[in-house]
């Protein structure tokens, strides 16, 4: 059980759930993300390199690295979308794959051996990471932005018609996925110490849309409970590093043809949300309470 | 010197049109990617491995095993990753599916066949052969005339034989093929065991190119194998090997002339480049244009 409670796995958690609601974000809005191990490895190089190089501090260098993911996420995904949501996808490939050559070949940063991050920061910095990401998604999720991204997932064309420039609100999409990416991955430069280029190889991208398919993509609270449901399940069943690409895969093959929508649907939420209220309501008239509508 | 670069490039192209090809059969028809076909390629070799280094069967069986074995792979994606997937329209569930698939393939390759290259020792396939401008081994030759075969024989099922353009039907419009009597299950099948054993193929002759297969050479065609077929243009078969081609001889010449270090990045450059041009790469068609603004 100590496995649980010690700093690092904390740190692992909460990044595991930034990896897993940065790629809901763009999920949302209906667009597929390949390159979240490119957009992790940016900001987790960038702000290594410049707290640990250049003697920046740490806030600096989290704005930063969220910063250049954001742009990074907006441009590819901005020349993609020139044809097609699949070449979108594409390009976000082409990113993480373009980025890890040049991880590769820059020596300031260790080349493929890679680099010591030295500035050590602590769970509850992440933690208020985490809780700000949260904010900021189920915020979008409410608002008219969060429900135009949600047209745009059921009809592209239907919103285009209604007036919407669905290209730009795709890019949105993949900016804010983008920078809470580069968020996750400035936590993991500064938790984890060592950041080596194979890190962020393409299994990464795997990890995290398992963890929202798994969890459920209709609600950002399917992303973050696959998260911690599956870092859970890995750290009990102790098999993380032989079989792990085996259990990701029966479970997001299992999950995907029973529960198309992953475990925990927008119906769920809503149940649990109205069950909060009348727990909490419970003193006044049960019967004033609306009938949730399907 | 420049000349042998080139037929060098051109025979690492046509090593990646065999993956290309296998891509672009399913995105013709069904507009999604398969993904797992990057490890029915590693498959291939390690089948091949297992044929000629293990059981030391004659050389030729390796064919017919490898082929036999990635079509069976494609069905097995089929069934698995796109037969109630594709109901919902999203080119998403799909790609997620068949990446799973690819997890679970590449695990279990890693734990059975172990994560060291496999030696597949065949001498006769490296004598040199003399072109006039340059010399080659065996084998790359041989790679090459397979693909151009391939190539030929795709086009003549899919402009000729009524299966093919049964498959095309289904390609164009899956309710009316429907309507005319094709079962359009048994053609999706179908593609799928063709482009299984043409990358199970690819995988087989990249193991006797380099005269062992790894459990990882998959995820790095694979990924290869998206890139061109996108800057060939989703879905043509033409643009397919035109992109496979310049890829190969982008790479060598990368490698020859650059850096050995920027190879992985070369082909994902060009690709940025031609999207940026031409956002349906070079052979797509303009109806692949979903944007509206």
């Amino acid at each position: 059980m100590d496995a649980f409670i010690s700093p690092l796995f904390l740190d692992l958690l909460g990044i595991y759930i930034l990896l897993g609601v940065s790629w809901y974000v763009p999920a949302s809005c209906g667009q597929f993300s390949f390159g979240h191990c490119g957009l992790i490895g940016i900001a987790a190089y960038l702000s290594g390199a410049m707290t640990t190089l250049l003697g920046f501090s740490f806030p600096v260098a989290l704005l930063a690295g969220m910063a250049a993911s954001c742009f990074a996420g907006a441009l590819f995904s901005a020349i993609g979308l020139k044809s097609k949501d699949m070449y979108a996808a594409i390009m976000t490939l082409a990113l993480a794959q373009i980025a890890l050559v040049v991880f590769k070949s820059v020596e300031a940063t260790g080349g493929v051996m890679g680099f010591l991050v030295e500035v050590k920061i602590s769970p509850l910095t992440v933690w208020i990471g985490v809780a700000a990401c949260l904010i900021v998604t189920w915020r979008i999720e409410n608002s008219r932005l969060g429900q135009i991204f949600e047209a745009i997932k059921i009809s592209n064309l239907v919103t285009a018609t209604l007036g919407f420039n669905t290209t730009y609100y795709k890019i949105i999409a993949f900016s804010i996925g983008g920078a809470m990416a580069g968020m996750a991955g400035v936590f993991y430069a500064h938790c984890i110490s060592w950041i080596e280029p194979q890190t962020f190889a393409i299994w990464l991208t795997v990890a995290s849309f398992t963890y929202a398919l798994v969890g459920g993509w209709e609600t950002m609270w399917g992303a973050v409970a696959g998260a911690v449901f599956l870092t859970f399940l890995l750290e009990a069943l102790r098999i993380v590093s032989e079989w792990r690409g085996l259990v990701f895969g029966i479970l997001v093959i299992a999950v995907l043809n029973v529960r198309p929508m992953g475990l925990i649907t927008r119906k769920n939420v809503r149940d649990f949300g109205c069950y909060l209220r009348r727990l909490f309501a419970s003193g006044k008239d049960k019967a004033a309470e609306p009938a949730i509508p399907e | 010197m420049i000349t042998s670069q080139v037929v060098n490039g051109l025979m690492l192209g046509s090593l990646y049109a065999l993956i290309t090809l296998g891509y672009a059969l399913v995105l013709g028809v069904l507009r999604i990617f398969n993904l797992a076909q990057a490890e029915v390629f590693t498959l291939g070799g390690v089948l091949g491995w297992l044929t000629i280094t293990v059981l030391k069967l004659p050389a030729i069986l390796a064919l017919p095993a490898a082929i036999a074995g990635g079509a069976f792979l494609g069905l097995v994606t089929e069934f698995f990753c796109v037969r109630r997937s594709l109901a919902g329209g999203s080119f998403f569930v799909p790609i997620a599916l068949t990446i799973a698939l690819a997890s679970i393939l590449l695990n279990l390759m890693e734990e059975f066949a172990g994560t060291n290259p496999l030696p597949i020792c065949l001498p006769a396939l490296y004598a040199h052969v003399d072109l006039g401008v340059t010399t080659l081994p065996l084998v790359n030759l041989l790679v090459f005339i397979t693909s151009l075969v391939i190539l030929g024989f795709l086009a003549f099922f899919l402009k000729r034989h009524p299966l093919g353009l049964a498959t095309r039907a289904v390609g164009e419009n899956v309710m009316v093929a429907e309507l005319l009597g094709i079962n359009s299950r048994r053609v999706i099948q179908l593609i799928f065991a063709l482009s299984g054993g043409i990358s199970a193929l690819g995988g087989l002759l990249f193991g006797f190119m380099t005269s062992a297969a790894h459990p990882y050479m998959g995820e790095v065609a694979g990924l290869k194998g998206i890139c061109l077929v996108i800057i060939g243009g989703m879905g043509s078969l033409v643009g397919a090997v035109i992109a496979a081609f310049i890829g190969g001889v982008a790479e060598v010449l990368t490698s020859v002339y650059l850096s050995a270090k920027y190879v992985d990045g070369v082909l994902w450059a060009v690709l940025f480049l031609i999207l940026l041009f031409r956002p349906t790469g070079l052979l797509g068609e303009s109806k692949e244009l979903e944007r509206i603004q």
